[in-house]
């Protein structure tokens, strides 16, 4: 029994994780098959990203056949999940690592703000509620203890920063051809977990993907002694297909609770003169942008509020409001269209610079991050190496993109 | 430092892999026998150096050739403990790891390693990420008592008539064309042109010392030939 075993059983291949840690092949497979002893330092972010006890990589007091397969990799296992889904995520796993070790370099110690904030939404949820008020009185409890949403408009504008400031790990990337539209399980070694939340952009509209980030941060709060959970895509036409468990209503309650409660409706309606009964297109299209939820959810809302009845919601649904989205929020603009509206030049600051290069699959960094390394390699905390490391690029691609930005090198 | 002691070299991935690349890795056999240097690298290093796409095709023979011929070598216990005699103090894998692990926060694994291992025996590191250096010094981290780089290398090897000036000029030329880092001064200038402006940090004395301005100051190496 060997590592190639422990790694066998997550699903994943040698040669993702090989490349995952930036180590040639023929070596990882010798660390593997237990012809060449793996050194501590990358068997520790090997365990990091496998979610395993790096202890069990000793081989002079471990037993690999005791090793199991962590919760994450045990449901990525399955059919309905590609070699891109697990590798994806290989790499999510290799970036929430990074992340602590960041904010270790920097701040001293990894931001752990989400333990209080998930103990304190726990407490205030009664489990013997039905699934929807727990839902919506667990979002009630994280808007108080987060701010989050009371300034009386549309929160999603800052929903990511918000949720980042605790230190969850919030990342958006695309996965083609993925039937993985969301999860939310624990990255990091086992003493500095933390949440990570993981919404596949590919196809996806920015309000669509508001409402996924909620409903994966209930799971995070909620279902946290399952330790992942996945949302896959609902199939085209499906009604609810999803919100058949305790688990999926509750999580689903909490993310329309705090990115569409009643009272935001009512204020824009308020602020707007429009009447719940009697929308245009325009004004569905202004409650959309308002609030940053998808016309799907939004419809779904002014239904469960009782404001319209059900065959107001049908005609709602076909409503045609892309087109007039696009005139009030930039949020609905195409890439090449957003590219337009801010220029060229301003584009370049960002464009492919957040694509990892090492792995088997690429992933998209979020901006923040990026800058936050920039910015310590610039100010003396990081070097470029180490840099290189965190964002998971080659030194070549890092001096191509961030060169310029660069001190000096000293002789 | 007593003419007794072993003197060990700790090498980084870039320097290491430029010895490499120029083919010239016959001085590390160089430095062993005229000036008793074992030069020695962390086996992150080691997977550093054979995981580099671009490089390691070129590198994996040589440093094959030179770990076989005992040129250079993995850093393991049993040499810690003959080089912790030699030094008067105990240094074990262990210790250097658990300060590379602070150390790897700042700076890339391979050099962390590197440069915790040269800090605990009190050795030459060889690296040339000065970058990574300036950050360590940044952050007030314990450096290593030297610092030299792969040029201070070739350099001593040219004032030791170990390159000529033929070779030690394809070296300049070879990694330029390959985009390796090569000294400011030896950019535009040939490599003998260029070498005084580096201010070659390895040289000779009549006994293995190293001058008291830090990292960056001058390390003397004792050729045997003059052993009293």
């Amino acid at each position: 029994m060997s590592i190639r075993a422990l790694i066998d059983g997550t699903g994943l291949s040698l040669n993702a994780c090989a490349s995952t840690l930036g180590v040639d092949t023929q070596i990882f497979k010798e660390w593997a098959d237990g012809k060449r002893e793996m050194p501590p330092s990358y068997a520790e972010t090997l365990s990091a990203i496998l979610g395993v006890n790096s202890k069990l990589f000793d081989s002079r007091t471990t037993d690999l056949r005791k090793a199991e397969t962590p919760a994450i990799w045990f449901k990525l296992r399955g059919d309905e999940f590609t070699d891109a889904d697990r590798e994806s995520i290989l790499l999510i796993r290799r970036l929430g690592h990074n992340l602590n070790q960041f904010e270790r370099a920097t701040d001293g110690q990894s931001n752990r703000g989400w333990e209080i904030l998930f103990e304190r939404i726990r407490a205030a949820v009664n489990l013997q509620d039905s699934p929807q008020a727990q839902g919506r009185k667990a979002a009630e409890a994280f808007r108080s203890f987060t701010q989050f949403g009371l300034g009386g408009k549309g929160a999603a504008e800052y929903l990511r920063g918000a949720v980042r400031a605790k230190g969850i790990l919030v990342l958006e990337s695309p996965i083609s051809g993925s039937q993985l539209e969301g999860c939310t399980f624990l990255v990091g070694e086992t003493e500095m977990q933390r949440p990570c939340i993981f919404v596949n952009t590919y196809k996806s509209t920015w309000f669509r993907r508001n409402v996924i980030i909620m409903h994966e941060l209930a799971h995070a709060i909620l279902d946290h002694n399952l330790g992942v959970a996945i949302d896959r895509i609902e199939a085209e036409g499906s009604k609810n297909s999803r919100l058949n468990s305790i688990q999926e209503v509750r999580a689903e309650a909490f993310a329309r609770e705090c990115l569409l409660p009643k009272q935001l409706v009512m204020s824009f309606c308020a602020q707007t003169g429009a009447k719940p009964t009697r929308l245009a297109p325009e004004s569905l299209a202004g409650l959309v942008a308002f609030s940053g939820v998808e016309q799907k959810t939004v419809v779904a809302l002014l239904r469960e509020y009782e404001l319209i009845d059900d065959s107001l919601a049908a005609q709602y649904l076909l409503f045609e409001i892309w087109e007039i989205l696009r005139g009030m929020t930039e949020h609905a603009l195409s890439t090449m269209q957003f590219i337009e509206r801010i220029g060229a030049q301003a584009a370049q600051q960002w464009e492919n610079k957040r694509y990892t290069t090492v792995g088997t699959r690429k992933i998209m960094l979020p901006v923040n991050y990026v800058q936050s390394v920039i910015e310590a390699v610039v100010g003396y905390k990081i070097s470029m190496s180490r840099a290189t490391e965190l964002l998971m690029i080659d030194l070549e691609v890092f001096l191509e993109r961030f060169g310029h930005l660069m001190p000096a090198a000293a002789e | 430092m007593s003419s007794a002691s072993e003197l060990s070299f700790i090498f980084d991935t870039d320097a290491l892999a430029q010895i490499f690349i120029t083919g010239h890795q016959i001085i590390l056999a160089h430095l062993k026998d005229q000036y008793g240097v074992s030069s020695y690298l962390m086996s992150e290093v080691e997977v550093e150096l054979l995981s580099n796409r671009r490089i390691s095709g070129l590198v994996r023979p040589r440093y094959e050739k030179a770990l076989k011929n005992g040129w250079i070598k993995l850093l393991t216990s049993g040499d810690l403990e003959r080089v912790s005699k030699s030094i008067g103090i105990e240094v074990t894998l262990h210790e250097i790891r658990t300060l590379a692990s602070d150390l790897k926060l700042l700076i890339g694994n391979g050099e962390a390693h590197t440069h915790a291992a040269a800090i605990l025996l009190g050795c030459p590191s060889v690296s040339n990420d000065q970058q990574a250096i300036r950050v360590l010094e940044a952050n007030g981290k314990q450096m290593p008592s030297s610092v030299l780089r792969s040029f201070d290398l070739f350099g001593f090897c040219y004032h030791e008539h170990i390159l000529s000036e033929r070779e030690a000029e394809e070296i300049r030329t070879t990694l330029r064309g390959q985009g390796e880092w090569v000294p400011i001064s030896m950019k535009n200038s040939t490599f003998v042109g260029g070498l005084a402006a580096m201010a070659c940090r390895l040289s000779t004395s009549m006994a293995a010392t190293q001058s008291s301005a830090g990292w960056s100051g001058t390390f003397y190496l004792q050729r045997r030939s003059d052993t009293p």
